[in-house]
């Protein structure tokens, strides 16, 4: 793994139990290093200190909702170009080319297999080998 | 990537943690749509009912619960949809929520969480890969999902020249092609330059909007190996990949040798075998008959002269097992006399070959009559809608199988399946739509047992499979499973989508220690599953 291999995920999701799930998946199957932020508010405030390679957003969070969270990231200079990737049970085609259109790289389907997270984002990411 | 034990066992920790406080949510949101729907709406409440309901939809199904995954989301659009109402609720839409959480709490009951076991990793790996050329995206989207359903792995190219490196990278089982070309000679001619670059093209599965023949024309000249227009019927494309990409070969052919030379019995016994044909050898012909039930040979290879019985002798003895009628004989003899031979193949033989035989002419004559003789089989014994075992054949199986476990004092499972009111689902779609259920559902048995189960069409709309080696709890989890992906897939016809579902039985050897007690038990058990509120599985109980 080199260092230009984004490797710094930082996950926003507001629900515990996925929140663990998602960081055994991430961290100890595919070996990235994740920061995992409650709410859109708390994402932006951890953000700048973390500067991550990638972001996972959940949509539906209460308050501040995952396109909400990914307008205001942007605004951040060291979220400007960070790819961004939400996860959503949502994912009829219409919602799809929604979220892509708010500048989401892809969306990832919720449930997802903790087994192949990682594997799938880094798909996503393109630097699977 | 590996996965260490560890990780499994912390994840499958995790499961069961979630598992636990599983009925305090389902309690929560029972409570909270209770309290909803007996005062005056609120739409702040409901807004928060919905995020109990959306969280769960997108974690159950993570931790191993994909049933209350699939209700949660259920009952999710319903509350999603009474919220952009802009009116209140009708007494109706508020019933109909209120049976989509009581359904919700049911399975969050019944469903145990799946483990992360050698079963399911098995499957995985099954898995088969398919390239999609498809502009048209919501199409592909909608086409990835179905196919997922049965087991196929999809990835989408947006064109021709970013399919190109990828199969350079990894050859797909097929490619399934559904561009708008300005006109057909280009996809042609695309075709063909991806044929220059790759001359070992998997089979291309073409879509199109266009029915003429001379459409059809251009995609068979383009080396097209099936043709689809829109709209498409996605099952009719599953059963095409299936056909096409069918990677496992099919059951080894079975020969038995028979001849009183141990050492010619062995060199002939070798050749088939180097053709993959699985042998068995019978010295003394005074065995064959007691040694057919064991082996259940496609064909039999004898000589024709044996000292303890010759073989026309041997051959008039097994035409008059009824059982064996399909089971091919030919002789292998150095006898030269045609007249002798006719009179061989008059007492039932079905060919008859001279020795010395080149060893490529055995394999070829042997292999020809054996496809034949298994394709009559299949009419015999398999049902013509679904290519299953028929009901006379799975209850013979049940019997061979039985013995074979109480020999080797295994685990076996008989699972029973009923499709949940099939009548209403003729009745209403007629009967094209449910032939096209019970074809859904053979194929998901078929593609999530293991080739070593046996699966039959028991009835109408029941099926029956046997899993040797399986104990009742792996059954439910793998049957469970099944359950949800069937209730899972929409179905179409022309007065609109709709849902089916089934119900399962399942009883377990030697808890039930006999064909007959087996297909009791698991009877019974389905119709407990029925009177329990279908959709289910349950387990026989002694």
């Amino acid at each position: 793994m080199t260092d230009s291999t984004p490797n710094r995920v930082l996950y926003v999701e507001d629900e515990p139990d996925i929140q663990t799930i998602a960081q055994i998946a991430l961290e100890t199957i595919g070996g990235f290093t994740v920061r995992t932020c409650s709410s859109g508010h708390e994402a932006l405030s951890a953000a700048p200190g973390f500067a991550p390679d990638c972001i996972l957003l959940d949509v539906m969070m209460p308050g501040m909702d995952g396109p909400s969270t990914l307008a205001a990231l942007r605004m951040l200079p060291v979220c400007a170009d960070v790819p961004v990737i939400f996860i959503t049970a949502k994912v009829q085609p219409a919602e799809v080319a929604h979220y892509k259109a708010l500048g989401a790289l892809d969306v990832i389907a919720k449930p997802f297999d903790p087994m192949t997270l990682a594997a799938t984002v880094r798909k996503i990411l393109g630097t699977c080998s | 990537m590996t996965t260490s034990t560890k990780t499994l066992e912390r994840l499958q920790l995790l499961r069961e943690a979630f598992f636990e406080q599983l009925p305090a949510r389902i309690r929560k949101i029972e409570t909270d749509w209770l309290n909803l729907a007996g005062g005056a709406w609120n739409n702040a409440a409901a807004k928060e009912l919905r995020f109990l309901l959306h969280n769960l939809t997108g974690s159950a199904g993570s931790f191993g619960l994909p049933d209350v995954g699939l209700l949660a989301r259920a009952a999710d659009h319903m509350i999603e949809a009474l919220l952009r109402a802009s009116t209140d609720p009708t007494h109706e839409q508020l019933e109909a929520m209120t049976r989509a959480i009581a359904e919700l709490q049911q399975a969050a009951v019944i469903e145990r969480p799946k483990p992360l076991s050698p079963l399911v990793a098995a499957t995985a790996t099954l898995r088969k890969l398919v390239y999609l050329v498809d502009d048209d995206h919501g199409f592909a989207q909608d086409l990835v999902q179905s196919l997922d359903y049965f087991g196929y792995e999809v990835r989408v190219f947006k064109n021709f020249e970013t399919l190109r490196p990828a199969l350079q990278r990894e050859a797909p089982a097929a490619i399934v092609i559904d561009i708008m070309f300005p006109d057909d000679m280009v996809g042609t001619a695309e075709v063909e330059k991806l044929r220059k670059t790759n001359p070992d093209l998997p089979p291309l599965i073409f879509i199109s909007v266009r029915d003429d023949f001379e459409a059809r024309l251009g995609a068979v000249r383009a080396g097209c190996s099936a043709y689809f227009t829109k709209p498409i019927d996605t099952g009719a494309i599953v059963d095409c990949l299936d056909q096409r990409t069918r990677v496992q070969p099919r059951e080894a052919y079975r020969v038995m040798v028979v001849d009183d030379s141990p050492l010619e019995a062995a060199s002939y016994a070798l050749t088939l075998q180097s053709a993959g044909i699985e042998t068995s050898i019978v010295n003394n012909p005074m065995e064959v008959t007691a040694r057919l039930a064991d082996f259940l040979p496609d064909l039999i290879l004898m000589d024709l002269n044996m000292p303890q019985c010759s073989g026309s002798e041997l051959a008039a003895a097994i035409r008059q097992l009824d059982a064996y009628l399909s089971v091919s004989i030919v002789f292998l003899s150095s006898e030269t006399d045609r007249d002798r031979q006719l009179s061989a193949l008059r007492d039932g033989g079905d060919d008859f070959l001279t020795k010395p035989i080149k060893p490529e002419h055995l394999v070829a004559s042997v292999l020809v009559r054996v496809e034949r003789a298994r394709i009559i089989r299949s009419f015999m014994l398999r049902d013509s809608l679904t290519g299953l075992f028929n009901h006379t054949r799975i209850k013979e199986q049940l019997a061979t199988e039985v013995v074979r476990a109480r020999r080797s004092k295994a685990d076996l499972t008989l699972v029973m399946v009923d499709i949940d009111h099939f009548k209403s689902v003729n009745d209403t779609y007629g009967h094209p739509v449910g032939d096209r259920v019970i074809k859904s559902i053979s194929r998901l048995l078929l593609q999530r047992l293991r080739t070593t189960d046996i699966v039959g069409r028991y009835g109408g709309e029941e099926f029956a499979a046997i899993l040797p080696g399986t104990d009742a709890e792996q059954a439910r989890g793998v049957l469970d499973n099944i359950r949800a992906t069937f209730h899972a897939l929409r179905h179409h016809s022309a007065q609109g989508d709709f849902v089916s579902s089934f119900s399962c039985g399942i009883a377990v050897f030697p808890k039930f220690d006999s064909a007959t007690l087996l297909l009791d038990a698991a009877d019974r058990a389905l119709y407990e599953a029925k009177q329990a509120g279908r959709n289910r599985v349950v387990i026989a109980k002694a």
